[in-house]
């Protein structure tokens, strides 16, 4: 089978295993409970978030208590509909169960057929969703073509390289992988507390549908991004008030070529910062409704079928923040921004005292829902990841000296605004806010969005803040116009992609650094493409009120952004160089199905694929294996006591060095690299850049020599032009001494 | 009540299956022509002794050189040619059992060999010569105090000769000379001498799988037989182990266990060392096949392709020994055979491949009245015939008659009770080739064609000429006294030739020594025998001893020669008529398909060409391919 359709396999299989959790099971239990509450793309965000929220809280719940394991977790998913059936047939219980088990029975006494059975069940089903479809889908036909069409073009956008390049698109995957894998022993926070939210959803897929970690963090990407997309769109049609203009937004977000790569690249890989982002808008989304509720002030609320749609928004407000701060802290600064921009925008109603408390109450909670099970951990002794003192680092060396994080160009930047500063300092406030802007630094302001957001178009650039400025005032004049509700979503919206516009800009500007410099632009970029679809949106209001013309307007203006999108350059999907080469990903994908049932065997590669095989054999660090035989006497052994030792060599060794790693490698293993000393640093390090090139230089040679010595049992497994993966089948009574001498054992 | 019609019916339906049952054993027991030999066919259109293959340079009484085509360039593939496998070179007492063995093999694996009665010798003769492709060395031979003897051995193996100790030099020599000890890749030697408690044998070498030689429970101890006791030396990097000692002590790591078979690599050729008395005779050559298809990323080489189990002095037809059988059994020895013995024969080989011969003793005792019964001669015969089971003539006999008079004897019977049946087997047990060239002569025995002898330990000679016409094929063990030893040898036989053949004296039965041989007490050997050897070869065919003959015929006259261009080897033979077969190793391949032939797979590794042709093309194939792949085009 082709890895290709293998991918493709995988990748529809994660998904729909995803979504089923994540949006059919909450729909089936909510649907009844939300029937004609507000409008689709609302009740879409609640049923994906309460899913989320339920399967990541489910796995911390369990993992907490040592008890996660797959039925746990599959009791754990249906014990609300559980709850619910006894609820509801409390009386009847009996008699239902009754009735299942003799159902049951006669299945299993073959009195009645499967094919019965199943027939039976068909025809129920009809019965229960006979022409339902039909009738809610008539009116929206062309929102279900288009966002079909948004669908599909994520799918081109993003799916190619994941049906292509089959290894992690980051290099912190590896590291995700394996606290994913120690959940599989009850043992979260396996390195320190962290935000677990991802961890958690992804281990879900890997123990309830029995797929393997590795394959999970290879393409849950695609279904992340896509719904990454879907909540920017849900978002748009809530806030919109023509039909398609949320469309203009999601389509230059996924087409245009106007944004620089930095924006997209992490959509190549299952990360948690993005699975993060699926949960912003939608807070977002609740916030404003939330406020948006005016008969709320007269303390009477709507109710819809026993629930208050206001307390049902501040849930899932809560929800969705806990969620963001379960996934990533950044999502949760951005989150929190967000919320500012939405204070601003309805300070009419936000600061009344009704609506502060309730809402900030709702985002304690949520805070501390998420906080909860870090703080279970940290209190239970798990000291705080790594990572997380580098963030608090980041955070306040920012703040000290803010923007000094990107190369000499920041240096100057940092240096003459300090200057400036310094010279401001005896200033008031209004001159130094003037002084902030001065023509110089303006122009350093443009270049620096131009170089993190925008592809080398300063115009762009104009364009993005002037859009900002635009949607702000249209704001205002809409709150002239009595529309104050809109015009606070078009403020709040410009108001938060004005922060980070500045926050991306904070070293020129003297202000602190609250994310790493190059996470702005993904953040931005998905901000400001609603800021240009609200504008639209206004402007369209703004020139007619009659539904179907600002339809046709709406439709107008999307084909213009198609066009205008076509024509300013339409970005084309790219591949990222994995961080493992497809090979050894196929070749693992074939060691782990030739040996479903034996554990006996090992991987003698670089240090990713430990992580990958998931405990279902072993792993032996390269750079051990050759160290071991730096220097080669009668008395050296290197022994792996396995059945089968796999060996993978890169012939074109990865670069594994930039962020990205976007450079596609060239050099050969060869006997200038073999000639080179070997990497004595630890972790990582032996496996990265040139000390990459030099190890798998070494390797290669080993590998070469060994051969020699053992032609008929040093096999080659898979081999290309750029990888080779060799395998040898030993007796586990006499294991081969793999200490010999290759030749450049000693160079150094 | 019946009503008349219905007795009529009842009557009707009863005389139908009577007359049925009748007819059938009637018209059975009329087409059984069990009074002639169903495999008395002439012999004249199989090859004689004239036909066989016989190595160029035994034949032409001096050493030949063949040209080497090593690989040649065609069609942009690498093409490896099989000639060079052809030249061996023994080093060793000519007449020595170790050269014998190698000389043996040399012939049935149809190469070439020169013997060499030291290296000096050796040296001195081929000088300039062409490289053999292995050295077979006896220890002996070599001056192991002559720096010059072990460096001419080392440039030997750096010029792509393979040596294949066949014994080791005493330890003293490998403890002092650290040149000797690289060249066997010995780390070190532990102890001049250590008692192990079993022996290990590895999967992939010897066909038959691995193998434990170690009497865990009490009832295995009569099975031990192997040499336990031998120097325990420590491996090199480089080496590959085939066979170990057990130690009796637990706690020694299995990596560190005393070595018995191992090879070093050193790139350009391999040093194999054999750590005791191993390569005589059939065991030898085992091993030296199991070697070569180590050496080779594939070997090809003729096999016999025949299993055969003899039943020695089976049927008794005289009621012999009487006392004796009632105290055992409480019946005669007829009954003891038909009742008891066959039964459990029977059923026990009904799983396994396996031929039968059954060599009839019409007596044991010709010094006793008790006469053969003509009765029990034709229910055997008949019997036989139904089952495909040979009758052959055993040369058993407890009086002390002279050979001559006992078949004439027995052509008195043979000749009263079934005239037309003439034996084309004959069982002569430890008789001397001489003695049974003069059996022959015997007018009972005119039509053998093959006769059936006891192995003699260290004769790797197991099927040959023993005339012009008449082959000889050696049992290689006794089914009721199973040993490791001889389990070794049934594996190392089926390796070299693809030949199995086990007696079962069955004369114990009739005659026991002591309560010993009972077939209590036989019985457990018989089953141990035969649950070993039934599975383990299961990929050759079973013969009875004149089936085997015509394929042992094939085997000796039959040369070929293989050439493999890519995935393709050709195969090309030559002496011999009829389907021959070949056993075909591997390393990591397996067979996808034979033009001109068949195959079937006798394990990992291991298949059994069958060509029916002169030429077969036998198509290979990666043992295990991957089942994902990446599409073309994507990197």
């Amino acid at each position: 089978m082709s890895m290709t359709m293998l991918t493709v396999l995988q990748a529809t299989g994660v998904s729909a295993a995803y979504l089923a959790v994540t949006l059919l099971l909450p729909f089936l239990f909510l649907h009844k409970k939300l029937h004609g509450f507000a409008n689709v793309p609302i009740r879409f965000m609640i049923y994906f978030m309460a899913g989320n929220f339920y399967v990541m809280n489910l796995v911390f719940l369990l993992e907490l208590l040592h008890l996660s394991f797959r039925l746990t977790l599959i009791l754990g998913t249906f014990a609300p509909f559980i709850a619910e059936f006894v609820r509801k047939h409390k009386g009847s219980f009996r008699l239902y169960l009754e009735r299942g088990i003799e159902k049951l029975s006669l299945l299993a006494g073959k009195e009645m057929g499967r094919k019965t059975f199943l027939m039976k069940l068909g025809v129920k089903l009809k019965k229960m969703s006979s022409g339902r479809m039909g009738m809610k889908m008539s009116g929206h036909w062309m929102d279900v073509l288009l966002t079909g069409a948004v669908i599909v073009l994520v799918l081109y956008m993003y799916g190619l390289n994941t049906i292509h390049v089959y290894g992690y698109c980051a290099s912190d995957i590896v590291l995700h992988n394996h606290w994913i894998n120690e959940m599989n022993s009850n043992h979260i926070f396996a390195d320190g507390v962290y935000p677990f939210g991802f961890h958690c959803v992804a281990y879900y897929l890997h123990a309830v549908f029995a797929i393997p970690v590795y394959v999970v963090l290879r393409v849950f990407c695609l279904v992340q991004t896509v719904m990454i997309h879907l909540m920017l769109l849900a978002f748009l049609k809530t806030v919109c008030r023509a039909r398609y203009t949320p469309y203009i937004g999601t389509v230059v977000y996924i087409l245009s070529d106007v944004f620089y790569q930095y924006a997209y690249y992490r959509y190549y890989a299952s990360l948690p910062q993005e699975f993060g982002m699926l949960f912003i808008l939608p807070a977002a989304c609740f916030a404003v409704a939330f406020l948006r509720e005016r008969d709320f002030t007269a303390a009477v609320g709507r109710e819809e079928k026993g629930l208050k749609a206001v307390n049902l928004y501040l849930i899932m407000f809560a929800a969705c923040i806990s969620m963001t701060l379960a996934a990533h802290f950044y999502d949760t600064i951005i989150a929190g921004l967000l919320c500012v921009g939405i204070g601003a925008g309805f300070c009419f109603r936000c600061f009344r005292w009704r609506y502060l408390k309730r809402i900030v109450a709702a985002g304690i909670a949520g805070l501390m829902i998420a906080v909860l099970p870090m703080a279970a951990a940290y209190v239970m002794g798990t000291p705080l990841q790594g990572s997380l003192n580098w963030g608090m680092a980041m955070l306040s060396s920012g703040s000290q000296d803010s923007g000094s994080t990107d190369g000499k160009d920041a240096d100057d930047g940092g240096k003459e605004a300090e200057k400036a500063d310094e010279e401001n300092a005896s200033k008031g406030f209004l001159a130094r806010a003037a002084g902030m802007f001065t023509p110089k630094k303006t122009a350093r302001i443009l270049e620096r969005i131009d170089y993190y957001v925008m592809n080398d178009n300063i115009m762009a650039v104009k364009i993005l803040l002037g859009s900002i400025a635009v949607a702000f005032l249209l704001g205002l004049l809409w709150m002239l116009f009595r529309k104050a509700e809109y015009g606070a979503v078009l403020i709040s919206l410009s108001i938060f992609t004005g922060l980070l516009a500045m926050l991306q800009v904070s070293e020129v500007l003297g202000l602190p650094q609250l994310i790493e410099v190059t996470r702005y632009p993904v953040y931005l970029v998905y901000g400001i493409v609603a800021v240009w679809s609200l504008c639209l949106d206004a402007v369209i209001l703004s020139l007619c009120r009659w539904p179907k013309a600002m339809n046709v307007l709406s439709m107008a203006g999307l084909i213009a952004a198609c066009v205008v999108v076509a024509e300013t350059g339409v970005r084309s999907p790219r591949y990222i160089t994995a961080y493992e080469t497809n090979e050894a990903v196929t070749c693992l994908t074939d060691i782990l199905r030739d040996n479903r049932d034996n554990v006996s065997w090992t991987i003698c590669s670089a240090n990713d694929e430990r992580q990958m095989i998931g405990g279902k054999g072993y792993h032996y660090e390269m750079i051990t294996f050759l160290r071991k035989m730096k220097s080669v006497n009668k008395d050296t052994a290197v022994t792996i006591p396995t059945d089968t030792v796999y060996f993978f060599i890169e012939k074109v060794p990865l670069y594994y060095r930039d962020y990205i790693n976007s450079e596609i490698p060239e050099r050969k293993v060869s006997s200038a690299g073999a000639s080179k000393p070997l990497s004595d640093k630890g972790g990582i390090l032996p496996y990265i850049e040139d000390a990459r090139w030099v190890t798998m230089s070494h390797m290669y040679y080993w590998a070469q020599a060994f051969k020699e010595l053992y032609p008929n049992e040093m096999e080659v497994y898979m081999e290309t032009d750029r990888f080779v993966c060799y395998r040898l089948r030993q007796n586990g009574y006499s294991l081969y001494n793999f200490a010999i001498d290759y030749g450049y054992n000693g160079n150094d | 009540m019946v009503s008349r019609r219905n007795y009529f019916t009842i009557m009707i339906l009863m005389i139908v299956v009577f007359f049925l049952c009748m007819t059938f054993n009637t018209l059975k027991d009329t087409w059984n022509d069990y009074e002639v030999n169903p495999y008395s066919e002439t012999a004249e259109n199989y090859p004689s002794k004239v036909n066989i293959y016989i190595p160029e340079s035994i034949r032409l009484g001096k050493a030949v050189g063949r040209k080497a085509e090593v690989k040649m360039a065609e069609n942009g593939e690498v093409r490896i040619g099989a000639a060079t496998r052809r030249r061996v070179i023994g080093i060793g007492d000519t007449k020595g059992t170790l050269m014998q063995t190698a000389a043996q093999w040399v012939t049935y694996s149809k190469r070439d060999i020169g013997i060499y009665e030291s290296l000096a010798v050796y040296q001195k003769k081929e000088k300039g010569g062409e490289q053999p492709e292995m050295l077979l060395i006896d220890s002996e031979s070599v001056n192991w105090k002559k720096a010059g003897e072990v460096t001419f051995l080392r440039d030997c193996v750096d010029q792509g000769t393979h040596l294949i100790f066949c014994n080791l030099p005493d330890v003293s020599v490998i403890r002092k000379n650290r040149e000797v000890r690289e060249l066997l890749g010995i780390r070190e030697v532990r102890e001049d001498e250590y008692t192990v408690d079993g022996i290990h044998l590895y999967a992939g070498f010897l066909l038959g799988g691995e193998t434990y030689y170690q009497a865990v429970e009490e009832e295995d101890q009569g099975y031990q037989d192997m040499e336990l006791r031998f120097p325990w030396y420590q491996l090199a990097s480089g080496t590959k182990v085939y066979m170990k000692g057990i130690p009796e002590d637990e706690s020694i790591d299995t990596e560190d266990h005393p070595v018995v078979i191992w090879r070093k690599s050193f790139g350009s050729a391999y040093v194999f060392a054999v750590n005791g008395g191993y390569m005589e005779g059939v065991t030898g050559l085992g091993l030296l096949s199991a070697m070569s298809a180590e050496i080779y990323s594939y070997e090809i080489y003729p096999a016999v392709n025949a299993q055969s189990m003899v039943f020695e002095g089976f049927p008794g037809l005289a009621d012999e020994n009487r006392k004796k059988m009632d105290e055992l059994y409480s019946r005669s020895v007829k009954q003891v055979f038909q009742e008891i013995v066959w039964p459990y024969v029977g059923m026990s080989l009904q799983d396994y491949p396996h031929g039968i011969t059954c060599m009839m003793a019409p007596q044991y005792d010709y010094r006793d009245k008790n006469e053969p019964s003509e009765e029990q001669l034709r229910y055997y015969l008949k019997m036989f015939h139904e089952q495909a089971v040979e009758t052959g003539l055993s040369a058993a006999n407890v009086s002390e008659l002279a050979m001559s008079e006992k078949l004439a004897l027995d052509q008195a019977f043979m000749q009263e009770a079934a005239g037309a049946y003439d034996f084309t087997s004959f069982y002569a047990g430890g008789m001397t080739e001489k003695e049974m060239e003069e059996a022959l002569r015997m007018r009972i025995l005119g039509s053998v064609m093959t006769v059936v002898a006891d192995y003699e330990e260290e004769d790797a000679e197991v099927v040959k000429f023993l005339t012009e016409d008449v082959t000889k094929q050696s049992t290689l063990g006794e089914g009721l006294a199973y040993t490791y030893k001889g389990d070794l040898l049934m594996k190392s036989a089926a390796t070299a030739l693809g030949y199995s053949n086990i007696s079962f004296d069955m004369t114990r039965v009739a005659y026991p020594d002591s309560l010993e041989d009972s077939w209590e007490n036989l019985s457990r050997d018989y089953a141990k025998t035969v649950d070993s050897f039934g599975p383990a070869f299961d990929g050759f065919d079973g013969t009875t001893a004149t089936e085997c003959d015509v394929r042992i015929r094939r085997f000796l006259a039959l040369d070929y020669t293989d050439s493999r261009t890519g995935s393709v080897i050709r195969l090309e033979t030559e002496g011999g008529s009829g389907t021959v077969w070949f056993i075909l190793r591997t390393h990591n391949e397996s067979v996808e398909s034979v033009e001109g032939g068949n195959f079937k797979k006798l394990e990992d590794g291991a298949y059994l060409i069958e060509v029916e042709d002169r030429e077969a093309v036998i198509r290979m194939e990666p043992a295990d391919e991957r089942y994902y792949v990446m599409p073309p085009g994507v990197r």
